[in-house]
């Protein structure tokens, strides 16, 4: 199957989100690993080293974009692929509050909410390859 | 100073003339009383000899003889004529014809009509009396009385004592044309005199008062226009020197005055321009105050604002992504009514997100509004990403997305979010309802404004309706009927996103045909550069 082998780390805090993210990935075979917080998938991507991230950007303890920056900033886990995950239009007023931070977003790519499976597969699957 | 001069010379012109005039009258008079004196001195020796040659030739009776002496001494000169008259009063002979045989006044008495003595008349010798005719000239006249004397009475006419009355009348014409020679000769004399005491007056005026006036009024002149303590080099000693002096002590006077009075406003002025930069400070620190607690406040309503949205929205995802699980069958086979309910749900969800979205910006733009971040913008970039965003939604519905922004387009003054959030509304709208056909995006200059026009071929909003697609929550029925989801607020905050940025938005439209909407903003020099709090 086309998940084989490959271990994704979903990153949100949304309990019921991340239970349809994992069961659409698991329909495909893939390893799922979650974290409900920014410094739980810190933690998660150091233990565990995952193929890709999927990542929500508001989140308790830890923003996504610290997150982000984070891990872009170590060499060891800079080459593994991030998905932002973002609101409808929510992508613009964060922006706005990165640019207001001075930060800048190395993630490979963005998702807007809510998940559509067939999107988010082929995405995924992109990345990967 | 011509009229000083001229004031001066009427004056003196008028005292000297008064005074002229009286001396020459009274010279004239003295002179002509003078001349009459003379005259009648002159007279009285003529008539005494007239007299006594008339009395004797009429004592003799000697009729030819008083007739010759009337007849040729009545036609001498100055001798106006000669009458005796009998005792009843009638003239027997008289130096002019015609009158002889006319009778003198009723009365009897021995003065002939026309030689009335007048009151104030003179009287030399008690015989000649001066005085004027009803004619006006002036005349001597002489009367006597001609008696028969005892002695010739003897031999003579004996019973007669009165032998006739003589009237004699001398007139004074040369004393007259004398008189009047005097008068004309005074009269040049004053003129002349007048004249060249005028001359002398104005020359006098001009050389010696002028000069010393003049600098007077220019010193005048020099306080008037601020310079004080001027002084005013006169120093004549006469009325134009006291008020040369005067006027300079006067000229201190201000002088010490004024540096009083400037040394009193300059303390009254530093105290005022102390306590007015006293009070700016203050308030300037209140305004920072004011400044820095709005911005606190935009910032925690930003955050606050942030929350809700997300809070709100992140559960919403959630369920439409489950929903989205479960539709695309992830987890299992779901027949067409479970299909058709999940859908459903998940439209209203939309619908919930929609109005969540709109609600959210409109507080945002209330915000902005008091805190916008203005800067100069470049136009083509906002359009060419706002326009880009729709793209694939417009491809999706198969309409054609026409996008005719020049590259480089005038720079406006305008907070970069607000621009992006008015076109996307604009735009996001036309390609909301146009089912079929083209959206054109364009944009040029106009004049001190760049005007950006957004073209549909979509349903178009009715004449009723057209006036309220601006109000904040209305939505025109025939879009209820195109698009269920949506809010009414896109158009009133693009409306007031443009407005905030001194720009114009307006609308045509047709009914089925399509709609046209039409925003101007200001270039960058026509608006002043504002920055925070306004």
């Amino acid at each position: 199957m086309t998940g084989e082998g490959k271990k994704i780390l979903l990153v949100d805090d949304d309990e019921n989100l991340v239970e349809a993210m994992k069961v659409t990935l698991l329909s495909q075979n893939y390893e799922v690993i979650t974290a409900f917080d920014g410094e739980d998938g810190v933690k998660k991507v150091k233990e565990e080293k995952p193929d890709l991230i999927i990542l929500d950007i508001m989140m308790d303890k830890k923003h996504g974009y610290d997150v982000c920056a984070e891990l872009k900033r170590d060499p060891v886990f800079s080459s593994i692929p991030v998905i932002i995950l973002t609101g409808v239009g929510e992508h613009l007023h964060e922006k706005e509050w990165s640019h207001h931070q001075g930060l800048t977003l190395d993630a490979e790519d963005f998702i807007e909410k809510p998940i559509k499976p067939t999107e988010l597969l082929g995405r995924i699957k992109e990345l990967l390859s | 100073m011509r009229r000083l001069r001229v004031r001066i010379i009427v004056y003196v012109g008028i005292a000297l003339m008064l005074g002229l005039g009286f001396y020459c009258i009274a010279g004239l008079r003295i002179h002509t009383s003078q001349l009459l004196e003379e005259r009648v001195r002159i007279i009285a020796a003529a008539s005494g000899i007239i007299e006594q040659n008339i009395e004797n030739s009429m004592m003799r009776n000697h009729k030819e003889d008083l007739q010759f002496i009337v007849e040729n001494m009545g036609t001498a000169r100055g001798i106006e004529e000669i009458k005796i008259f009998d005792e009843n009063g009638k003239i027997v002979l008289a130096s002019d014809p015609a009158m002889i045989g006319e009778t003198a006044n009723v009365d009897g008495s021995p003065f002939p009509k026309g030689r009335l003595p007048r009151e104030k008349e003179a009287v030399y010798y008690d015989r000649l009396r001066v005085f004027r005719t009803e004619d006006g000239y002036r005349a001597i006249g002489m009367t006597t009385v001609i008696e028969n004397e005892k002695r010739c009475r003897q031999c003579h006419d004996k019973k007669r004592r009165t032998l006739g009355t003589l009237d004699m009348a001398f007139n004074t014409l040369e004393i007259d044309a004398k008189t009047i020679e005097n008068r004309n000769r005074a009269i040049i004399f004053g003129i002349v005199t007048f004249i060249l005491v005028s001359a002398v007056i104005s020359l006098f005026v001009k050389y010696s008062v002028y000069p010393e006036i003049r600098k007077i009024t220019e010193g005048t002149e020099k306080i008037h226009s601020g310079d004080y303590g001027y002084s005013v080099p006169v120093h004549s000693d006469d009325e134009i020197g006291w008020l040369a002096r005067s006027f300079n002590r006067m000229s201190m006077r201000l002088k010490r005055q004024r540096e009083e009075q400037s040394e009193k406003w300059k303390l009254e002025m530093e105290e005022k321009v102390r306590n007015a930069t006293d009070e700016l400070e203050k308030t300037n620190r209140e305004l920072t105050k004011v400044i820095h607690d709005l911005k606190k406040l935009d910032a925690m309503k930003s955050d606050v604002a942030m929350v809700i949205y997300h809070d709100l929205r992140s559960p919403l995802a959630a369920i439409q992504s489950c929903l989205n699980v479960v539709l695309e069958g992830i987890v299992g086979e779901v027949n067409p009514r479970q299909k058709d309910m999940l859908r459903r749900a998940d439209e209203d969800i939309d619908k919930l997100l929609t109005f969540i979205t709109d609600l959210l910006d409109l507080s945002q733009i209330e915000m902005r509004s008091v805190v916008r971040n203005l800067q100069p913008l470049q136009l083509s970039d906002v359009l060419i990403r706002t326009v880009g965003t729709f793209a694939a939604r417009a491809e999706q519905k198969g309409l054609t997305l026409n996008l005719n922004v020049p590259s480089e387009l005038p720079v406006i003054f305008a907070d970069k979010a607000h621009m992006e959030q008015a076109f996307r509304n604009i735009v996001g709208n036309a390609v909301k309802y146009t089912s079929e056909g083209t959206v054109s995006v364009a944009a040029q200059e106009d004049g001190g404004f760049v005007k950006t026009t957004v073209a549909d071929t979509g349903i178009g909003i009715s004449e009723e309706d057209l006036p309220k697609i601006f109000d904040i929550f209305y939505r025109a029925p025939n879009a209820k009927a195109v698009e269920k989801v949506g809010t009414g607020l896109g158009m009133s905050i693009a409306k007031r996103i443009i407005e905030d940025h001194w720009g114009t938005i307006a609308v045509e439209s047709v009914q089925g045909r399509g709609t046209t909407f039409t925003v101007k903003l200001p270039k960058a020099k026509q608006v002043q550069p504002q920055r925070g709090v306004q």
